[in-house]
């Protein structure tokens, strides 16, 4: 059967007018793209390390 | 669809054609979101709200800047009575896309409506206060301020909800079940309200069979089930219609209660006005009698007077006539005066017939009546005093004092100026032996005649005072 104060922990209070700045700034808007571009990033960054230490590598070995 | 990297309109390619940037996965993301938007849409055209909830949330979850599912998400927050939430979603949807956004539209006619808002915020108040008085314990407390928000904000499923649990707390399931059904009919398939409806139905049911009663019993065994799309539709059966005595007695019950109430409560009523009605008649009427007969009594006492008038003319009629067999005063003038002519010297018989006529009748007598009478009176009276006077005298002197006092008598009547006549008379009644006549006249001789002779004669005649 239902228990009452259990049940009355799954309710929260409602956001009242004046607190809607607070709900709007606290919103998380990140989604998937902004993972996914996230993610991008990382590997752009990963690939030009990369690169980069390659590059660094070849250049300190001498000319045969 | 834009660009995740420089913004451009992308094409089928899986590339950016501008930039030449990574655009597959980026698509992919964006179809996802746009399905689940899609799914979110098909759940709140057929009022699946919470589930049109989580689609749509998912879906902004893969793409945030997905305008038509945040303004969807806003609708259907507005809808299940979160005016905030809704409010903030449009704020955002309308940060991403200010130009032709439908959201803009939806935040201008919230605002514009500054008492309407008010009052959401003020059922959004007293749904946190019910809350709070959930946690202080004071559930009757929670249960008035609930009902009160839920008559304003009717579709604030949470506020429905809450109620519901504070029912099933009570134990008052029926309460509680037709609190969860206008739930869901707002919000079909809301997880929470169908998980309490089920708690209820199996409350209920279980009352019902542990119930002595065999009726409650089967009726609550009775149940309809039915399948309406994804739904299960579990319902008692309607109770069966009683028919046969019980319809019979009810029936006569109510008639007896009718006629009852009639009579009790309508009749008394119109007796009272028609009794009020007669009663003014009543009273006109006596009021028309009473008049009546005062103008009646007028009338007779009038006509008795008549009458008597009547009487009286007529007497004096048949006196004047001597049609009643009595001398009339006219028959004693004559009389007077041919008695006169035919012996002038006969003043004493001139003065027997003159007395008969009274000083009333000479007082209303015709001018030569009273004229004769005068004539006669004055020529005979003096004549005939003196004769009664020595008629008197002789009387006495024959100790006839009855004869003394009858002249006497007569001498006065003819003249009352004469104190003579009358202290002799007292003085005849006196040596009759009639004292108390004596002293009678005496009395009289003094009151009429006070400054004479004989007044003081007369007071030394007194015997008794």
């Amino acid at each position: 059967m239902i228990n009452f104060e259990e049940e009355l922990q799954k309710f929260k209070p409602s956001m009242e007018i004046d607190q809607i700045e607070d709900v709007v700034s606290h919103q998380t808007l990140t989604d998937m793209t902004d993972i996914m571009l996230e993610m991008l990033k990382h590997e752009k960054e990963a690939a030009d390390n990369a690169a980069a230490a390659m590059a660094a590598e070849i250049i300190g070995q001498p000319l045969e | 669809m834009k660009c995740y990297s420089c913004g451009n309109r992308l094409n089928e390619l899986a590339y950016c054609p501008t930039c030449g940037a990574d655009v597959r996965i980026y698509k992919k993301i964006i179809h996802i979101s746009n399905a689940f938007y899609n799914e979110g849409l098909k759940k709140a055209q057929v009022r699946d709200l919470s589930g049109a909830v989580s689609s749509l949330r998912l879906s902004l979850s893969y793409y945030k800047r997905n305008i038509d599912a945040r303004n969807l998400l806003g609708l259907v927050y507005f809808e299940m009575g979160e005016a905030v939430l809704a409010l903030s979603e449009w704020i955002i949807s309308k940060n991403f896309e200010s130009k032709k956004n439908i959201a803009d539209e939806y935040i201008n006619r919230l605002q514009s409506n500054r008492t309407h808002l008010e009052t959401i915020n003020q059922t959004l108040r007293k749904y946190n206060q019910a809350l709070q008085y959930c946690y202080q314990d004071t559930r009757d407390l929670a249960v008035i301020q609930l009902k009160k928000v839920l008559a304003v904000n009717q579709n604030l499923i949470s506020g429905y909800q809450l109620l519901a649990l504070l029912y099933i707390d009570e134990k008052d399931y029926s309460k509680a079940r037709r609190i969860l059904l206008k739930s869901l009919s707002i919000d079909i398939n809301n997880t929470l309200s169908r998980y309490y409806l089920k708690q209820v139905n199996e409350a209920l049911k279980e009352i019902a069979e542990h119930s002595s009663d065999k009726k409650k019993r089967q009726a609550a065994m009775e149940t309809i089930s039915y399948q309406s799309g994804n739904d299960t539709i579990i319902r008692p059966a309607l109770p069966r219609e009683r028919v046969g005595m019980s319809s019979i007695i009810n029936i006569v019950v109510g008639v007896l209660i009718g006629v009852a109430i009639c009579w009790f409560l309508i009749l008394p009523a119109r007796l009272d006005k028609e009794i009020s009605g007669y009663d003014e008649q009543y009273k006109q009427v006596s009021e028309e009698l009473a008049a009546e007969k005062a103008g009646t009594q007028e009338l007779s006492k009038s006509i008795a007077g008549y009458v008597e008038e009547n009487e009286a003319l007529k007497a004096q009629v048949d006196r004047l006539t001597g049609a009643s067999g009595q001398l009339t005063e006219n028959d004693y003038l004559e009389q007077a005066a041919e008695i006169y002519i035919r012996n002038p010297e006969a003043t004493a018989d001139v003065m027997d017939s003159l007395v008969n006529i009274s000083p009333e009748y000479l007082q209303d007598a015709s001018e030569p009546f009273f004229s004769l009478y005068q004539e006669l009176n004055q020529r005979s009276s003096e004549t005939a005093i003196a004769d009664y006077m020595d008629k008197a005298r002789s009387a006495i002197r024959q100790n006839d004092y009855a004869a003394a006092i009858e002249a006497y008598a007569s001498a006065w009547e003819l003249d009352k100026s004469n104190s003579d006549s009358l202290i002799n008379l007292a003085h005849a009644y006196r040596q009759s032996g009639d004292t108390k006549k004596a002293d009678e006249l005496y009395r009289q001789v003094i009151a009429d005649f006070p400054d004479s002779q004989n007044a003081k004669d007369a007071a030394d005649y007194i015997t008794s005072d």
